[in-house]
């Protein structure tokens, strides 16, 4: 009887923990959105994994800043770890001085989802304002100033990551990879006099004290932290945990040498526009003034195209573009982003 | 009749006997239980396969060959594994150098018991990157084939990786194989419970529990055995070692009628050697002969439907139930690639059955070189030495095995039990 589970397929299944746990489907399409080293989503759970950040000002409404995070990969679809995580703190943060560190902050906490697949949540801001409940799939709009939701959206973001992983972009085959995806997000507007002038905008899950994941400008860890294309595993130790894990007001005494070389490889070495351009990219933070509609890198619109503004960059105008642009039917009104496939 | 009409009758039979309300109310499903979710590998791979139509490019490839592994696992169906190696195939024709499909085409031979193919196959993903912890995969298929200390040097490479759950279990297995059933457990819980909190769902998460399910039973302790495999089944419901291990354990329990339940159910969901091979015992034993028969003749059709998988299933029924010169080529043949402890256990049966008992002693002490404590592996030591006159080894093996579990199976426990009285009336 014991022979009963010799051929339980152990090794299939161990495998299958080296290649899901560890390397599956959901590092694929890992946030920003391959951040983690190819061993787990951050914190080992898809719903900890922020793909996208994305600040502008409201197109309906000029007096009115708009943020979106998206999280969790593929909406969970592959991992199976379903909506947001109910032990997890999703927060907004802002840095309004210019130091790099949060001055201002929106903490969002989620319920266990319900029998009827909802999570109730409550999102609360620094300072004196009430917390505001909601549950997924609903809006909430508070007279008109404050507007939440959180639920299942299209995947807002768009890229070839196929030609990415291939260093090699070629128009004539270029497709959106996240084209019918879905993925969860959080969306916050409000009054933008409570965010003036330019300011820092990043987007960050936590686990009790643990910071699981960040991010700020798009793509800063895919790209520019190994290992990543241009330094492969092997070459270099991972550092994409510790960015995952790190704050922006360190990232140019932890990070910038791996952004200079990076840079390096495309401008050479000693010239000074590298110097300049990691000024520009570190610390991690999406720059923006909600007084102006400009987009990327004025914060982040949702149709902006941030890949080919970034690939011309950082490749000192050696590629330009991914050849891909937004195909999602985004909305003028809120939430903005197109509804779930 | 041709193979498939055989097999169609089979399983018309078996599923003809579950009765209605028996079967979980919705197999494979998706219905959250607190933030407990159960993957829809289903609506998953629709998802990916129609990705794939719209754009069959290397990642959407890749992705879905991942999926119809895990479909695999969870329905115990090795052909997925097939559909797995054809669209990883055709993503590492477009992208020779991309890591994950290496590694995941490795384990997907693996899975198909193609070891010599899914052990060069990891190294070359490993090569690939080193971010994929393919040396785990490299250290479970020499575990298979029998490299333990290969194993163990793979293995160590994975030692940085902190709090993994999968290096965990794979040194469970190492402890388990040295005897060190204590220890195995738990390692094995350790694992378990960093899995789930680490978020791991549905086949991945029961996984761990089945283990803990089958570890407990080695030891006798039933009531733990029966909470793991229920445990397993609330992560996953339907999940066919999970149903099989419950039937396991009501067999040890004496309730006859819940195994062939338990075991029918896990049939229905996939007749896998081992599960028709343990209600043709229980059948047997009760007296149900054509039952029986049935059960029996679904072990040799499914085997020679995926040719290589389930060999040693096959061997070990041969010798038990059918030819054991049959068993003896099986055995033979099976230790080609595997040279691990039960592939000597699996030979010194075939030996013992055909009355070659100092064949069978020399294949039985390499079965036992790394002190495996196993009631399967004991009983069938003891019952050689007791075929060759030593009757102290083969008091000191049976006694063994009972001590481990002295209902270890419907049968041979039985058996064991009366060799061990002669055994002792000899001395």
């Amino acid at each position: 009887m014991r022979q009963l589970f010799r051929t339980l397929p152990i090794l299939a299944v161990i495998a299958a923990l080296a290649v899901g746990l560890v390397a599956g489907p959901a590092s694929l399409l890992a946030a920003d959105h391959l951040d983690a080293p190819g061993l787990t989503p951050p914190g080992g759970d898809s719903r900890l994994d922020i793909n996208d950040v994305y600040a502008f000002q409201s197109p309906a409404n000029p007096d009115h800043a708009v943020l979106i995070m998206t999280t969790n990969p593929a909406a969970g679809a592959l991992t199976g770890q379903l909506g947001f995580h109910p032990d997890a703190t999703y927060e907004f943060l802002a840095d309004t001085d210019g130091d790099a560190k949060p001055d201002n902050w929106a903490r969002i906490n989620f319920d266990p989802t319900d029998s009827s697949g909802q999570q109730a949540y409550r999102l609360k801001v620094k300072g004196n304002g009430p917390n505001i409940s909601g549950v997924t799939g609903q809006l909430v709009d508070l007279d008109g100033q404050v507007k939440v939701t959180a639920g299942t959206f299209d995947d807002p973001f768009f890229f070839d990551l196929v030609s990415f992983l291939a260093a090699d972009f070629d128009c004539s085959t270029a497709s959106n990879f996240f084209t019918g995806l879905n993925t969860q997000a959080i969306v916050f507007e409000f009054p933008r006099s409570e965010l003036s002038g330019t300011v820092g905008v990043w987007a960050r899950t936590m686990l009790g004290d643990q910071q699981i994941d960040r991010m700020g400008r798009p793509a800063i860890n895919t790209v520019f932290i190994p290992n990543n294309i241009f330094e492969p595993a092997g070459s270099e130790p991972s550092q994409r945990n510790a960015f995952n894990a790190g704050k922006p007001q360190h990232d140019q005494r932890d990070f910038r040498n791996e952004v200079v070389d990076t840079l390096e490889i495309f401008y050479g070495a000693g010239n000074p526009t590298v110097g300049t351009l990691t000024d520009i990219l570190l610390p991690d933070v999406l720059t923006v003034d909600f007084g102006s509609s400009a987009g990327f890198l004025n914060g982040r619109r949702l149709a902006d195209d941030v890949i080919d503004a970034e690939l011309g960059l950082v490749t000192n105008g050696a590629v330009t573009t991914d050849c891909v642009s937004n195909d999602s039917a985004f909305s003028g009104t809120f939430p903005y982003l197109a509804p779930k496939n | 009749m041709t193979l498939r009409k055989i097999l169609v009758v089979a399983l018309l039979g078996v599923v003809a006997l579950v009765g209605p309300g028996l079967l979980p109310a919705r197999l494979g499903g998706t219905y959250p239980s607190g933030d407990r979710p159960v993957p829809d590998t289903v609506a998953a791979l629709a998802l990916f396969q129609s990705r794939v139509e719209r754009d069959a490019n290397a990642i959407n490839l890749t992705v879905l060959a991942q999926l119809y592994a895990r479909r695999s696992r969870e329905t115990g169906n090795v052909e997925e594994l097939a559909s797995a190696e054809t669209a990883v195939r055709a993503a590492l024709a477009q992208k020779p150098n991309y890591g994950p499909a290496m590694l995941t085409l490795a384990s997907v031979l693996a899975g198909q018991h193609r070891f010599d193919e899914a052990l060069t196959t990891a190294h070359r993903a490993q090569q690939l990157d080193p971010r994929l912890g393919a040396l785990g995969l490299v250290g479970d298929v020499l575990v298979a084939t029998g490299d333990y200390e290969g194993a163990r040097e793979a293995y160590s490479h994975l030692a940085g990786t902190p709090g993994s759950p999968g290096l965990a279990a794979r040194m469970a297995h190492l402890y388990e194989l040295e005897g060190d059933l204590e220890k195995a457990i738990r390692q094995t819980e350790r694992a378990a419970a960093a899995g789930l909190d680490q978020g791991a769902v549905g086949e991945e998460a029961a996984w761990f529990q089945v283990r803990l399910g089958d570890l407990n039973f080695t030891v006798g302790k039933f009531g733990e055995s029966d909470r793991r495999y229920r445990a397993a089944l609330e992560l996953l419901p339907g999940y066919w070692p999970a149903l099989a291990g419950r039937g396991k354990v009501s067999t040890a329990r004496g309730d006859f009628d819940r195994a062939v339940q338990f075991y029918e159910l896990a049939a229905a969901v996939v007749p896998r050697p081992e599960v028709m091979v343990a209600l043709g015992d229980i059948y047997s034993i009760n007296g149900e002969l054509r039952r029986a028969r049935d059960s029996y003749a679904t072990v040799e059709i499914i085997s020679q439907l995926s040719p290589g998988v389930y060999d040693r299933n096959l061997a070990l029924y041969e010798a038990d139930h059918g030819d054991p010169e049959a068993a003896l080529a099986l055995a033979e043949s099976g230790l080609e690639e595997r040279r691990d402890v039960y592939g000597y256990d699996t030979l010194a049966w075939a030996f013992y059955r055909l009355a070659r008992y100092g064949d069978a002693r020399r294949a039985m002490d390499r079965a036992l070189s790394l002190g495996t404590r196993d009631p399967q592996l004991l009983f069938h030591s003891g019952a050689i030495w007791l075929a060759l006159g030593d009757n102290r080894s083969a008091i000191t093996d049976l006694e063994a095995a009972l001590e481990l579990n002295p209902h270890f199976h419907p049968r041979y426990a039985e058996e064991a039990r009366e060799m061990l009285a002669l055994a002792r009336s000899f001395d």
